[in-house]
């Protein structure tokens, strides 16, 4: 088993009144054991939804094809009781938004050690009702510490005023380290951030980022980002969506240093600040009801050809990775 | 420690609960406070003096004693009735705002059902049918207020449910249960209690209401059953204000401190509230 999650032909629809908006269209992705996958996309593209379908919370929508295979056991057909079981301590998430994501009435210390309570499987009504805050020197307490430490927190006074704070208190990048905290002390096998920093400045973001790099460790991780930079330190994969596919996918190396599909090439080049401003790709968001037959993308590529609009490109292997352009049908490129 | 500083910080709840706890206390210290045993016969009819304050009513009971002893009665079964309501109003509102689908339709479909029928008429008819007494009376209250209180707890829930807090809760593995006891409730607490304290108000209102009719318990004494026999025994005609005026302003100033405490939660939480107020 070296893979521990394997996604296939991926399709997650939302009902609505106008028709399914089909966010997801197909998703391809791998992700081995103690790797870490970088996905990069525009906002609307389905990373978020392919994140949350990953734990079966992509509800109100529905997964209508496809199977998502977590260590050895496709999930898409679990109960809802059984997929209980597989959040947190299988698969556990890192929210987006720090400043909802803590429970406004509990300290950081209460929430911390309601985390690990799960971890021991302590769920009895007793539990839920007396919600108690580690005592200094109990085993969550040191747990918790070990933890905070590994992220340069060792003062004592520090730490203890930390867990006596109500998330109100504590800064926007305190309030991310204690969502990093809170999933890692489950120690689950597969841990999703999705897209961790965007509520944060930019200083704050990547010093997040390294730090959840860091304390991964030999957790596998998937990082939803928009920092190349972090994205190249962290991750030694990287997915790139459009359109509710996996348009391009590698080796971060290969994929950021020469992209092959046109969308990775203009995303790529949009986040290089230059003097003169930098390029954007507009043209409005992409109509998730009625796709446009063939390449999603085909109205904004700039290599544009007659097939594009006809055909929806196929995803071929090129060396270390994937495509999904009709530039590479037949292995190589064919455009001037 | 929390609650002792909202009291304090807070004018109108401060007012409220003091005069709410002044009542309580009186209650509470009854046997003490009381100058003669409410139930004795001393001579019918006797107008304020010395040794009667207030006088005494028909037959002759000392009506200052009563008036301490009836707030025991009058309080009792406004709280137990409340506490019937809220529990019952938070569990099914936390279910039917959690849950969603049938089983929200069902109980917000009694809901609506039980705040259609007009309450009075449903309470008298209840009452005489299940015949009076302290428990029958609290829990017929409470059965006819918690629709109120679950319609509340069920909207507040409705946007907790959606919250960041909630979602993270979920994808940490944590269960309906767990998120609805630790998450949701401890947020809609605030909300819970103010309500609590309007219902507590109803509910007094109702039991005072419904002795007075002359359908409470006959044995025990209340505000509304000393009105009711100021009123069918001659009081009124009598002029004897000092029996039927005190109780009347008795119910008037434990509602008017509930009512002063749930206007101080809502000014916590609306802050426009506190400036209409203040114009």
């Amino acid at each position: 088993m070296k893979n521990l999650l394997c996604v296939t032909g991926l399709h997650v629809n939302f009902e609505t009144s106008t028709g399914a908006v089909r966010a997801n269209r197909g998703v391809n992705l791998t992700v081995e054991k103690q790797e870490r996958l970088g996905v990069m996309g525009e906002s609307g593209c389905g990373k978020t939804v392919l994140m949350l379908s990953l734990m079966r919370l992509q509800q109100p929508g529905v997964i209508a094809k496809g199977s998502i295979i977590f260590n050895g056991r496709d999930i898409t057909g679990l109960s809802e009781n059984q997929m209980r079981h597989i959040r947190g301590r299988g698969i556990a998430l890192i929210p987006q938004n720090h400043s909802t994501a803590l429970n406004p009435v509990y300290t950081v210390g209460q929430q911390l050690g309601e985390t690990i309570g799960r971890r021991h499987g302590r769920t009895g009504l007793w539990q839920i009702i007396r919600t108690r805050q580690p005592g200094y020197g109990s085993p969550a307490y040191n747990e918790i510490k070990d933890l905070f430490n590994r992220m340069n927190f060792g003062d004592e006074r520090f730490f203890k005023r930390l867990l006596d704070s109500y998330p109100h208190e504590l800064s926007g990048g305190m309030r991310q380290r204690v969502l990093i905290g809170m999933a890692l002390l489950l120690e689950p096998q597969l841990v999703i951030a999705d897209e961790p920093t965007t509520a944060l400045d930019r200083a704050t973001r990547l010093e997040i980022l390294e730090l959840l790099g860091m304390l991964a460790g030999k957790t596998t991780l998937i990082v939803v980002s928009h920092e190349v930079d972090a994205i190249k330190s962290i991750c030694n994969r990287v997915a790139v969506m459009y359109g509710g596919r996996v348009v391009e996918f590698g080796k971060t190396s290969a994929v950021l240093s020469s992209p092959k599909h046109p969308y990775t090439r203009l995303l790529l080049k949009s986040q290089q600040f230059k003097r003169g401003g930098s390029i954007s790709i507009t043209a409005g968001a992409l109509d998730m009801v009625t796709f446009p037959s063939g390449c999603p993308f085909y109205p904004l590529c700039p290599q544009v050809m007659p097939v594009c609009s006809q055909v929806e490109p196929a995803e071929v292997a090129t060396g270390e990775g994937v495509v999904a352009c009709h530039l590479y049908h037949g292995g190589k490129e064919c455009w001037k | 420690m929390n609650l002792l500083r909202a009291v304090k910080s807070n004018s109108l709840i401060a007012t409220g609960a003091v005069t709410l706890a002044v009542l309580l206390l009186v209650a509470l210290f009854a046997p003490f406070l009381a100058p003669h045993d409410p139930w004795h016969y001393y001579q019918a009819f006797l107008p304020p003096s010395i040794d009667h304050l207030l006088g005494t009513n028909d037959v002759g009971q000392d009506i200052f004693s009563e008036l301490v002893f009836a707030g025991r009665v009058s309080l009792s079964v406004g709280f137990l009735a409340a506490l019937i309501a809220t529990f019952i109003g938070v569990s099914a509102g936390t279910l039917a705002g959690f849950r969603r689908g049938i089983l929200d339709n069902i109980l917000m479909g009694m809901t609506d059902v039980a705040l259609v029928v007009p309450a009075l008429p449903l309470i008298i008819l209840i009452s005489v049918y299940i015949g009076p007494g302290f428990f029958n009376i609290a829990l017929v209250i409470g059965l006819i207020l918690w629709p109120v209180m679950a319609r509340v707890v069920r909207s507040r829930v409705l946007s907790l449910r959606e919250s960041g807090y909630v979602e993270s809760a979920r994808a940490l593995g944590a269960g309906n249960w767990w998120i609805m006891t630790r998450h949701v409730l401890p947020n809609a607490l605030p909300i819970i209690a103010a309500k609590f304290v309007l219902t507590l108000a109803s509910a007094m209102l109702i039991e005072a209401s419904i002795s007075f009719l002359g359908l409470g318990d006959p044995s025990a004494k209340s505000w509304g059953s000393m009105l009711h026999y100021a009123f069918s025994r001659g009081g009124f005609i009598r002029e004897m204000w000092w029996w039927y005026l005190p109780p009347g302003l008795l119910i008037g100033l434990s509602i008017f401190g509930l009512n002063l405490i749930n206007l101080g939660f809502e000014d916590k939480g609306d802050p426009r509230l506190k400036r209409m107020l203040e114009r």
